[in-house]
């Protein structure tokens, strides 16, 4: 696949340079036209997408050209703009959207294929819709924890400890971006919390403490699968956008460019 | 067909209460006084389970009316019948289309068929079409049988059938069945009521018992097993590709079949803890032990059986064996080499149900080996002499991981010749999958993406269209039935009369039991019980896109895969972190 993908890519190449070389028209017309060529390549994955009952071919052979072609308009552009900064507004709007269209796509690339792995890697994968049930169901059982460790010791220490530092972390999705950047600091604070308050405890409370610290540790998992299942959604929020934004720049840079140089092809 | 004896004209009462499934004293006496069962030597019978108690356990009397579908060519069955009275017939050619059969000819759609999809589709979960009566000789009808209440698919006018199609009468006197129900295999063709019927049905386990007690019986069921299947069979093994006539001819002779653990495994599957699944290898019936001679090669024809090694006091799983695999070739080669006998390097157990044929070392050795091709040669198995020897061997990289192997063969899920897999490390949520499947069923998604999980590997829930299709045990229109050129189990909507049977038996919760409803989202309601109307519903593999599987095809990641857990291969190099 790899292989067939690469005779593609030399292939377009190939033509393109020989265009060129033929001299049909200015390069950068030349050089336009391929990219807008490849934009609208790239932006029919979508379409590609609600179509997925047509034989158009599978959406893993999609996504592999999506790269090859997207990395292949990324040298187009910097040969249609000649590595020059843009000039006036319009062109600085069309440039920057085709630069941040680019560069989520390379992000969401990145995401993409490393966020599954990580989400696996920590525990067990929660899918999307279920997130909150498990979340509400974590922080029933450590409500329920911190009320039966009452009446099963007597002493109010874990209740307090839950209310004052857990009740809120319990609460809602938390620490987003921390989980985002892969650090392990939610699970250093926890450990800590833990750790402290288990030294004011007698060891008939440490049974009820150690149930909680389960349920915590439940919870940064939930929080970690929340913020990749985030992640991995809302990144096309502003890829898609993005693209739908391009493709209406394109399209004014056209008539602009055909308006003002007519002929000129 | 089994041909014990004639009839004699005996008046039996039907059983007082039509959902008793057993049959009153007095009838198992009188069969008990006919030919062939009159000829079955009594003593030979366990007291635990007496001939008498096995006739009332498990076989009951059934009547059949003119036209009614006694089996139907493909499905799977579980009991033979011993005609009493009347007559049926064999449909032998040409075979009756599957429409008739209560089956789904699903033709692939065309390209615009596949586009028009995109604004044809319903807006009501679960559209169907309004339920109309079928007309014409040859479409199937259901009616309740009288006797035991049950639904029975028949044919409006056998007397044309008769015309139409070359069939084979079967009288009173002759049993039917009783390989199919033996062997967990499919019926090899249709079989209707001619006149009104009388017989009994035998469930597999009384077959089982009968041969098993019964040295007449097993004679008379094992002649016709060597007839009918058994050179087929033979000769369908790779294994044997290079004999000729006269020596498959010898080896037929020689070949034993045998079955091991129960065929109703999935009752007790479904009940036990899914934790649990792999820890049932010490309960499975075991075929063949580890360190013991050989002295048979065994074939296993149909179910799964695992092959484990033993480390201290531990068994350890390193493969499972399905359908047209060989078990002791390695060790057969190797004795054959060496001279000497060769003690078989693994044990073999049952894993559900095992059907399998011995055929003897000897002739494997005279008549196989010495022109056996090479690539044949199963991998070798070192000899194994200490314990570190066999953790090593069992833990080599080319060997898949052993747990692994357990999550696949205790969770059943090497039943699957199209499991759904997802790859943990690979998916990314979209629920690309999902949408597509839902755009390829009118809006109703045929799976969750949710199941059991081994470390990075998910088996969703989706039907895996299995090798052993327990949802196919007792559909009573044939609503539910396997593809004969791809294989796969589809559910025809126009004869399902959403009894639940499929769903009930599915061990996997596959099948979806969902209310119907017309254009207007109302419910479709059964004429007769005046509830709204339910059918099962299942994943179809995409059988009439033309894209193939639609969830497959959507996954941009490779993530998601239909895959044959046969070609463990295939699975390996799918599942490569
Ligand atoms: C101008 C350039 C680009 C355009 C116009 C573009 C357009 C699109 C569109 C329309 C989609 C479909 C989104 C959907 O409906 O789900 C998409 C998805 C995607 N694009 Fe791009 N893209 C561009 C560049 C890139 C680049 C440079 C990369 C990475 C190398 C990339 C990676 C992806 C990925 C990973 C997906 C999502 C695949 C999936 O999970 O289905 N894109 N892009």
């Amino acid at each position: 696949m790899n292989k067939a993908l690469f005779a593609l890519f030399c292939l377009l190449l190939s033509w393109w340079w020989w265009l060129s070389l033929e001299r049909i028209g200015p390069v950068a017309s030349l050089t336009g036209w391929t990219l807008t060529g490849c934009t609208l390549f790239l932006a029919a994955y979508q379409l590609r997408k609600w179509l997925s009952i047509l034989p158009l071919g599978s959406a893993q052979q999609w996504m592999q050209l999506h790269v090859w072609i997207s990395f292949m308009a990324a040298f187009i552009f910097f040969w249609h703009t000649g590595l020059r900064l843009p000039d006036g507004l319009f062109e600085w709007a069309l440039y920057s959207c085709f630069a941040a269209t680019w560069m989520s796509g390379c992000l969401g690339w990145i995401v993409t294929t490393t966020m599954p792995r990580r989400l696996a890697r920590h525990g067990d994968v929660i899918i999307a819709d279920e997130i909150p049930v498990i979340r509400r169901q974590l922080q029933l059982a450590a409500d329920q924890l911190a009320l039966d460790s009452v009446s099963d010791t007597g002493s109010t220490t874990l209740a307090e400890f839950y209310q004052r530092r857990l009740a809120s972390f319990f609460g809602k999705q938390t620490h987003r971006w921390v989980h985002l950047t892969g650090s392990r600091r939610v699970h250093a604070w926890l450990d800590q919390e833990f750790a402290q308050i288990q030294r004011f405890m007698a060891e008939p409370e440490w049974k009820n403490l150690n149930q909680l610290r389960e349920l915590a540790f439940a919870k940064i998992n939930t929080d970690v699968q929340g913020a990749g299942t985030w992640l991995l959604r809302r990144w096309l929020f502003v890829h898609i956008p993005l693209t739908h934004a391009l493709i209406v720049l394109i399209g004014f840079h056209i008539f602009w460019v055909y308006l003002f140089n007519a002929g000129s092809i | 067909m089994l041909n014990l004896g004639p009839d004699n004209n005996l008046e039996f009462s039907l059983y007082g209460n039509a959902l008793d499934r057993r049959m009153q004293e007095k009838d198992v006496n009188r069969i008990l006084e006919m030919a062939p069962f009159s000829k079955i030597d009594a003593s030979k019978f366990p007291a635990s389970k007496s001939l008498q108690e096995l006739l009332e356990q498990d076989a009951r009397l059934v009547t059949f009316m003119p036209g009614d579908i006694i089996v139907r060519r493909g499905d799977y069955g579980t009991s033979a019948f011993f005609i009493l009275r009347g007559c049926v017939r064999v449909v032998t050619s040409p075979e009756i289309e599957d429409a008739a059969l209560g089956h789904t000819p699903t033709p692939k759609r065309t390209h615009w068929q596949a586009f028009k999809q995109l604004w044809t589709n319903h807006h009501e979960p679960e559209y169907r079409p309004p339920f109309k009566g079928s007309t014409g000789h040859l479409q199937t009808q259901t009616r309740l049988a009288s006797d035991t209440q049950e639904v029975r698919a028949y044919l409006s006018d056998p007397k044309s059938v008769i015309e139409r199609y070359a069939t084979i009468p079967i009288q009173a006197g002759e049993f039917f069945g009783e390989i199919a129900a033996l062997t967990r295999t499919p019926r090899t063709a249709t079989i209707f009521a001619e006149n009104v019927c009388q017989m009994i049905e035998i469930r597999w386990q009384g077959l089982r018992d009968l041969r098993r007690f019964s040295t007449e019986f097993r004679q008379e069921i094992d002649q016709i097993y060597r007839e009918r299947s058994l050179k087929t069979h033979l000769a369908e093994s790779s294994l044997f590709k290079h004999l000729d006539v006269h020596q498959l001819g010898q080896l037929v002779d020689a070949t034993e079949f045998e079955s091991y653990g129960d065929f109703d495994w999935y009752p007790e599957f479904r009940r036990t803890d899914a934790a649990r699944h792999g820890q049932q290898i010490a309960k499975e019936p075991l075929i063949a032990q580890e360190g013991d001679y050989i002295n048979d090669l065994l074939l296993i024809r149909a179910g799964f059986a695992r092959q484990s090694i033993q480390i201290n006091e531990g068994h350890r799983t390193i493969g499972y064996l399905g359908s047209g695999d060989a078990f002791g070739l390695e060790e057969l080669i190797q004795s054959t080499q060496t001279g000497r006998a060769i003690a078989l390097k693994h044990s073999l157990r049952a894993v559900g149900y095992v059907n399998l044929l011995r055929v003897p070392a000897d002739l494997i050795q005279e008549l196989v080996l010495p022109r056996l091709p090479s690539r044949f040669h199963p991998p070798k198995v070192p000899d194994l002499q200490t314990t570190s020897q066999a953790f090593d061997y069992v833990e080599s990289p080319d060997r898949m991981d052993e747990g692994l192997l357990n999550f696949i063969v205790g969770g059943r899920h090497n039943n699957g010749t199209a499991t759904m897999l997802i790859h943990l490390n690979r998916c990314t949520g979209c629920d690309d999958c999902v949408r597509a499947c839902s755009r390829a069923h009118d809006g109703n998604p045929r799976f969750v993406r949710q199941g059991p999980r081994h470390q990075h590997l998910m088996v969703a829930s989706a039907c895996m269209h299995c090798v052993d299709p327990v949802c196919m045990l007792g559909c009573p229109t044939g609503a539910i039935h396997r593809k004969e050129i791809t294989g796969d189990v589809d559910i025809n909507p126009k004869t399902c009369i959403g009894c639940s049977n499929c769903a009930n038996n599915c061990p996997y919760d596959n099948i979806r039991m969902v209310e119907v409803t017309d254009a207007h989202g109302e419910p479709h309601f059964d004429l007769d019980t005046e509830r709204p109307r339910l059918q099962a519903t299942k994943c179809d593999l995409c059988s009439d896109q033309v894209t193939g599987p639609a969830c497959q095809y959507a996954c941009p990641h490779d993530a998601l895969k239909r895959i044959d857990m046969r070609q463990t291969q295939s699975f390996k190099n799918w599942l490569q972190p």
